[in-house]
């Protein structure tokens, strides 16, 4: 068996790198654990700490829910409040980052709802066509257009929200916590308490109806 | 060779490489084959891939200093308790709905309730002006008969009429006495449900028959209150008010002294009122007549 020195620099690189992050993960746990224990004490600035941590996760998760900046600004709001004022009932079963996107997931997908119910995302749909009509029908690709050509259009991405906007609550939330934010599978198993068989089918489930969304509205 | 469904099913599995190697061999063999097939996987990559390119949104800048203040504003009790309330409202926005139809639900009960146990007597009636008697009416029968077994095992039965064909309804229209409006609501009570109307008591002695009524009214919390006529072929008409869960043991009772049958027989061209039924009780009339020897 011969080793090339590009495949061995591979290894090694992979091995550091596997390393760092689970070096990274343990020390986030222990420092999130930390400001948990001071907030709870009553440490302002040790929330702040863990909201300045959050936000953009946070922020992002809301907003792929809501599908709007202010609405996700509020939601995030409303997130990071609900933890704040539910913090001394957080036992440390799981980790800090698990329990807050549970919170996250939860209100997203109820707000989520509520705005569905009422018409918004239809009418944000309709009024943003309405703004980018011209402009989006230009850039509708023809009969032949090799779908991973359709990548750099801004079509697709366009096509990509609508997609998920129309998704079921509960594929929604799996599509933003795996496609979108990255998570694992396992982080995303203990944040939605679901087998991880589940977990996976489900997302297969979403990602499907998604692509025949696009499939339908790009070909 | 898997077919195109299968094959679908695995697409997640294959462009994670989550699959084992048999069946990724498997689904390359049929992608190879099928067209159809690998172009679906084509526009599953694109997707995937879509969704993970989204582009990057980040809060605004004075995110922390917006937060801070809106904990502050909770912070204050009546603040605290709005944002518990609006907190319910969102973390569970089907809320309202249930919410609603508990409410409705109870104040459904409660008015029930109040009705239910609001005191209800005929005499009353009388006073104001609502007494059997001048609320007496003509009122001519269809011929056609409804026979109902009743609890006491007597086929009981009632002459059809307007007023005992709404105790098919949820609610029965009633006029009761002390109340003004012409005309109230109440729920089904036990004698809608066993269709308590008018009677016919067929009896070889209807001295006995009477004086049999006579005496087991009191021991069912019952009362006499007419008496129309007697006529020649010794039938009689009476009035009785009796709780409305007695009427069973009021048509048992009639044929455990003496009736032959209760019901069956035609009212005849006269009918002094058809039957009232509050919440609590029921007001009927009782032919009684001579049976054949």
């Amino acid at each position: 068996m011969t080793f090339n020195l590009e495949t061995i620099l591979n290894l090694i690189c992979l091995t550091l790198a596997s390393v760092s992050v689970i070096g990274s993960s343990v020390d986030n746990s222990d420092e999130d654990e930390e400001l948990v224990r001071r907030c709870a004490g009553g440490d302002r600035e040790a929330f702040n700490d863990l909201v300045l941590k959050y936000q953009k996760k946070v922020f992002s998760v809301a907003y792929r829910f809501v599908g709007d900046p202010e609405e996700a600004n509020d939601l995030a709001q409303e997130i990071f409040t609900a933890a704040y004022q539910n913090l001394k009932s957080f036992r440390g079963d799981s980790k800090f980052s698990t329990w807050l996107f549970q919170i996250a997931t939860n209100r997203g997908k109820n707000r989520f709802k509520y705005l569905k119910r009422r018409g918004f995302f239809m009418n944000k749909g309709s009024s943003d066509t309405d703004d980018e009509g011209d402009q989006f029908n230009r850039a509708l690709p023809d009969q032949t257009a090799n779908p991973e050509e359709l990548l750099s259009g801004n079509q697709i991405r366009r096509a990509v929200v609508e997609a998920i906007n129309e998704l079921e609550p509960d594929h929604k939330e799996i599509v933003i916590l795996r496609d979108i934010e990255g998570l694992s599978y396992d982080e995303i198993a203990r944040i939605l308490n679901l087998p991880e068989g589940t977990t996976k089918s489900r997302l297969h489930r979403a990602r499907m109806v998604v692509k025949e969304k696009l499939k339908k509205v790009l070909s | 060779m898997m077919d195109c469904e299968r094959v679908a099913d695995y697409f997640r599995e294959v462009y994670e490489g989550d699959s084992d190697t048999q069946t990724e061999k498997k689904v390359e063999d049929h992608l190879k084959s099928c067209a159809a097939c690998r172009e679906d996987f084509k526009w599953y990559r694109v997707t995937v891939h879509a969704l993970a390119n989204l582009e990057r949104v980040v809060p605004p800048n004075d995110f922390l200093e917006q937060l801070n203040s809106r904990i502050d504003k909770n912070s204050s009790l009546f603040q605290f308790f709005i944002f518990q309330i609006k907190n319910l409202l969102n973390s569970a926005p089907a809320a309202p709905v249930p919410i609603s139809a508990m409410s409705l639900a109870f104040v459904t009960v409660c008015a029930f309730l109040v009705y239910s146990y609001a005191p209800t007597d005929f005499s009353h009636g009388e006073k104001t002006g609502l007494s059997l008697k001048t609320n007496s009416q003509n009122v001519t029968l269809p011929s056609g008969q409804v026979s109902r077994p009743v609890d006491s095992g007597v086929v009981a039965s009632a002459p059809f009429s307007p007023q005992s064909s709404t105790f098919s309804r949820a609610f029965v229209p009633y006029d009761g006495p002390g109340r003004s409006s012409a005309v109230s609501w109440h729920f089904p009570t036990v004698a809608d449900q066993i269709g308590a109307d008018n009677l016919t008591v067929e009896s070889p002695q209807v001295d006995l028959a009477l004086e049999t009524l006579r005496n087991i009214l009191p021991g069912i919390h019952g009362r006499l209150v007419d008496e129309r006529f007697r006529n020649a072929f010794g039938e009689a008409l009476v009035g009785v008010i009796i709780p409305s869960n007695r009427y069973g043991d009021l048509t048992s009772a009639l044929v455990n002294h003496g009736a032959i049958e209760v019901g069956a027989r035609s009212l005849g061209s006269e009918s002094p009122a058809p039957t009232k039924v509050d919440s609590r009780n029921v007001r009927l009339y009782i032919r009684f007549t001579q049976a054949p020897k």
